[in-house]
């Protein structure tokens, strides 16, 4: 369903602010897989899934959804396939307007806008039947503004407009790293749901070794811009954060990983 | 009552653009300054269309296209190339001032007695007052406006473009084309401020190229108004917020008029007002919920009935007190300005009496006190201090006159002209005695160059009913003469009443018009030219196409300079940072003299010519006698002191009780010649006896 192949992306190229965030990503994923990514900060995970949604084009290397090559193809061209949510709850929905008018835009994702009433009664009734399933008693507040909600509803409405469209590929970045324990739990119940519910195409970043370990078939670790392992459902399935620690700690032994490398891991996924 | 309705109705046709101006700023998140540009666009086409006998209807349609392909057009720089919003705004509206200009032709064009939108909607009044009957209609059309755009942004292209301005990010991810979409609410945004303008064009009765500047601000402004009025969050609240906003703003600026504020401090009052709720915004915006318990206290508070009750206590209070300063004003005129001027007499002993200059704020309020002290200030002597006295002894000692007449004497902008002919005006209805015999005031009123402004100063002056309305300068008689159909009305510094509309030769005008038409002696000065330089061939011109009185100089100067056997070498600029380089271009052409004439752009940089000239000692010939003190070889013009003079003199055939009707306009040119020799001197020129024997004024040193 996905394919990426050989990409390459340098930020700020030939100046002093040089990143070199992506240096020859090759991965695919089949219909239907979900798979999540976990990695050390800045190690480029955020910079791929961008290269996915098209907020910027890659320096070279293609990218394909469903066999269509889609790399020259700008972010809004693309948002036809892919639906993503975004780690800070306020970037994906906006705060100044409804809920029912947030969830007619990701209704009408990769449609024309024409200047027809689209937002009728019949479709709010279908609004607020989707709204039901967040189980967050927003049905009955479709008119109120988004900015008036929690994060946690907030990141809510943000998954359920991501998937209201049966999106190809759905791109989750760290969705719950903002979001109080509780909300954090709720919506990852509600990621689980909406994936399994719609059989999609997801790649999710975590910063939660756990939630790598439990969500997903595969998990893909990146550092300095690369993918250095990617674990297959089979070997993840047995594996507890402890073997994945050590496998961190096996992957020090081949000299990808420095000392302070495995000290930010165990501090951050331990 | 009137100036209130006349308030409503500018603010209904000046709610197009500012919804204009809200889709920008609040849908687009974008600040938006072509709309200066689109709507004097809006209003140049409109007028230019209608003049060649297009349905005003369609005209409006057309002007909401030229609105919007400046909006598309900063629209593109802005998300195409990624030029900041701000630059990409001034780019526009700079293109577009040529091209408006280039649309029009001129500076100014005329609609008086064209069909307008207007004339249709008073076809079918059914005898009421006709401002009421338009502000019926126009709230017909309101209706209809507020619910169009309503609907508009409950479509899926208005929720989309709301989302464009309002997350960009989520926009995108949801598959909406951003740069498209902002670059369409510019353009729609754009296209309403168009129809506004030409909507206003149709209303004022003209179209002007400078009467877009200022556009943005009037329209902030009254968003922002609006939303302190209406804070609802809902759609419906936030487009009627818009329409009320505009026409509260008009009602402000009405009160500020009405209540007798100086219209000079208005428009720093507008800017500061602005920013003082842009500010607090902002910090609203930064802390939620404080701002939110504030406003529910605040909110609480109000609502008690003892509270409620003061407030409206002071404000029917506030209302009288004002009410109350005006009528006093004008009832007890003459004995206050009496004992102000006795005072200030004994206690200076008169030489240093404020002279009119200083007094401008004083001198809408008494008139008569600061015309008196001109008697004494040019000699500023004993004798003539006694004189002074003595005129005030005999005003205080004279019973008022059992009537009293109220004049307005309306100016557009300041010049040295302009403060030339206001003393000459004022002198002479006092040494004619006017004054006294018929107990008159004269209030003065002064638009600030704001066209808006202008307009609901004439308003008021219609509204307060006044006796008379003296007008001085082309933009305040065009303005008065759309606004003013009953009060008998006087116009002077005026080139060219024709081509402003009020009339097609001097006796067939409008009936309650009549006035003073003073053209710059341009003919006289290229003539002079020839008989003391007669071998020089051409002359050096510079000069700005977009004032109204300097294009039609500049015909008679090409008609002139043929005549006399000059060649006329041009150069023309918009503004007086250019001056000099054009300058420079034309003196490198060679040319044997240099002329301005009426170019409010050149006279403002007339140092700077003159000091390029003396250079090359060549010798620069204008047309105002008294510029010879700044440098000019010789002055050929109009003294404005009697082109005061003769507009009060035929107020005062008004006064006497002839109708406008029968007083045929009257062409004054009251020409001077003011020489400098010393230039003359320092060149080697010889000038002839002739001409130096009709020189008014020769400047030896
Ligand atoms: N738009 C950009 N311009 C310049 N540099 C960028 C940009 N986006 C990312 N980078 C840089 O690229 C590198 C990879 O960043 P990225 O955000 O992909 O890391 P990440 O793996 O998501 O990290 P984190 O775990 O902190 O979210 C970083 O060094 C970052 O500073
Ligand atoms: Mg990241």
């Amino acid at each position: 369903m996905l394919t990426v192949a050989d990409v390459h992306k340098k930020f700020n190229p030939g100046t002093f602010n040089e990143v070199y965030a992506l240096r020859g990503i090759s991965m695919t994923m089949a219909q239907g897989e979900f798979v999540t990514v976990i990695g050390t900060n800045g190690s480029g995970k955020s910079t791929l899934l961008n290269a996915i949604a098209g907020t910027f084009l890659p320096d070279s290397g293609t990218i394909a959804i469903a066999g269509k090559d889609v790399t020259r193809k700008k972010d809004f061209e693309r948002a036809e396939s892919i639906a993503r949510v975004f780690q800070n709850p306020f970037t994906g929905t906006a705060p100044q307007m409804t809920i029912a008018e947030n969830l007619h835009m990701a209704r009408l994702r990769g449609k024309r806008h024409y200047p027809r009433i689209g937002l009728s009664t019949k479709a709010r009734r279908f609004y607020g039947g989707e709204v039901r399933e967040l189980e967050m008693q927003l049905e009955e507040r479709l008119d109120n503004l988004i900015g008036t909600l929690s994060g946690g509803q907030r990141q809510a409405l943000t998954l359920l407009m991501a998937v209201i469209n049966q999106p190809q590929v759905l791109l989750l970045d760290e969705h719950t790293a903002a979001l109080d324990p509780k909300s954090a739990v709720h919506v990852i119940k509600l990621t689980r749901r909406f994936i399994e519910q719609g059989k999609l195409t997801c790649l999710m970043i975590t910063h939660s070794m756990q939630q790598a370990l439990d969500l997903g078939d595969r998990t893909i670790m990146m550092h300095k811009g690369t993918i250095i392992d990617d674990i297959p459902a089979k070997e993840k399935r047995a594996m507890t954060v402890g073997d994945m620690l050590e496998k961190f700690a096996e992957l020090r032994k081949t000299e990808q990983l420095t000392d302070d490398m495995l000290a930010q891991l165990r501090r951050e996924y331990a | 009552m009137e100036l209130w309705i006349g308030a409503i109705n500018l603010g209904c046709l000046y709610a197009v653009m500012t919804m204009g101006v809200f889709i920008t700023f609040r849908v687009n998140d974008f600040t938006d300054i072509t709309v200066d540009g689109s709507f004097t666009a809006g209003a140049s086409l409109t007028a230019v269309l209608i003049v060649a006998g297009v349905n005003p209807y369609l005209a409006l349609i057309a002007a909401f296209f030229i609105g919007m392909a400046a909006g598309i057009a900063t629209g593109i720089i802005h998300t195409r190339y990624a030029i900041n919003g701000l630059l990409a705004g001034i780019l526009v509206m700079t293109g577009l001032y040529s091209i408006n200009l280039f649309i029009m032709g001129k500076s100014n064009i005329s609609l008086l007695n064209q069909p307008t939108v207007f004339s249709v909607v008073h076809h079918f009044n059914p005898g009421i007052n006709p401002e009421i009957w338009m502000a019926i209609m126009l709230s017909v059309a309101m209706l209809g406006f507020f619910l169009i755009c309503s609907l508009f942004f409950a479509t899926d292209l208005g929720i989309a473009m709301r989302v464009t301005g309002h997350n960009p990010v989520m926009a995108a991810a949801n598959g909406i084309n951003v740069a498209r979409l902002t670059t369409l609410g510019i353009g729609f945004a754009n296209g309403l401020v168009g129809v506004s303008g030409g909507l206003i064009a149709q209303y004022e009765g003209f179209a002007d190229i400078g009467m877009g500047i200022g556009t943005v601000l009037i329209g902030l402004a009254a968003v922002i108004i609006g939303e302190a009025l209406l804070p609802g969050r809902s759609l419906y609240i936030k487009v009627l917020s818009v329409i009320a906003g505009s026409v509260i703003f008009r009602m402000m600026i009405a009160f500020a008029l009405f209540a007798g504020m100086n219209p000079l401090g208005l428009k720093l009052l507008t800017a500061v007002f602005v920013l003082a709720v842009l500010i607090i915004s902002r910090k609203v915006a930064d802390t939620p919920h404080k701002a939110r318990e504030v406003a529910e206290k605040m909110a609480r508070f109000i609502r008690r009935p003892k509270v409620i009750g003061g407030i409206v206590a002071v404000t029917v209070i506030a209302l009288f007190v004002v009410w109350g300063l005006k009528k006093k004003e004008a009832s007890l005129f003459v004995g206050k300005h009496h004992d102000r001027g006795a005072q200030s007499l004994d206690e200076k002993a008169s030489p240093t009496i404020p002279n009119e200059a200083e007094d401008k704020t004083r001198i809408s309020r008494s008139p008569e006190f600061a015309s008196i002290p001109t008697a004494v200030q040019e000699g500023q002597s004993t004798p003539n201090a006694k004189k002074a006295n003595g005129i005030v002894d005999s005003a205080v000692t004279t019973p008022a006159p059992a009537v009293s007449i109220r004049v307005a004497l309306f100016q557009f902008d300041d010049s040295a002209i302009m403060d030339g002919t206001k003393k000459g005006f004022m002198d002479e209805l006092h040494k004619s005695g006017a004054f006294l015999r018929y107990g008159l005031t004269v209030d003065l009123k002064h638009a600030q160059n704001e066209l808006s402004i202008a307009q609901s100063i004439v308003d008021e002056i219609v509204a307060d009913r006044y006796d008379f309305m003296v007008t001085l300068s082309s933009a305040a008689l065009q303005v008065a003469a759309q606004g003013n159909k009953t009060i008998p009305h006087v116009f002077g510094v005026v080139t060219d009443p024709y081509r402003a509309g009020v009339a097609k030769s001097p006796t067939d005008h409008l009936p309650h018009i009549t006035g003073i038409a003073t053209t710059q002696p341009v003919e006289s000065a290229i003539k002079l030219m020839r008989e003391i330089f007669p071998s020089a061939k051409s002359i050096g011109y510079v000069w700005n196409p977009a004032e109204a009185c300097s294009q039609s100089c500049s015909v008679l100067a090409r008609k002139a300079a043929k005549q006399y056997g000059f060649e006329l070498i041009e150069g023309t600029v918009t503004g007086t940072s250019e001056v000099v380089e054009s300058t420079r271009m034309v003196i490198s052409r060679g040319i044997d003299l240099f002329l301005t004439s009426g170019d409010r752009t050149a006279i403002n940089a007339m140092p700077a010519i003159a000091g390029l000239l003396s250079a090359k000692k060549i010798p620069y010939i204008t047309n105002n006698p008294t510029d010879v003190d700044n440098g000019v070889f010789m002055g050929v013009g109009a003294d404005y002191y009697e082109v005061g003079e003769e507009t009060a003199k035929m107020l005062e055939r008004l006064l006497a009780g002839e109708k406008p009707a029968d007083i045929p306009i009257k062409a004054f040119v009251p020409e001077r010649i003011h020489i400098n020799q010393a230039l003359a001197d320092a060149y080697g020129i010889k000038i002839p006896a002739h001409v130096l024997a009709r020189s008014a004024y020769i400047k030896k040193q």
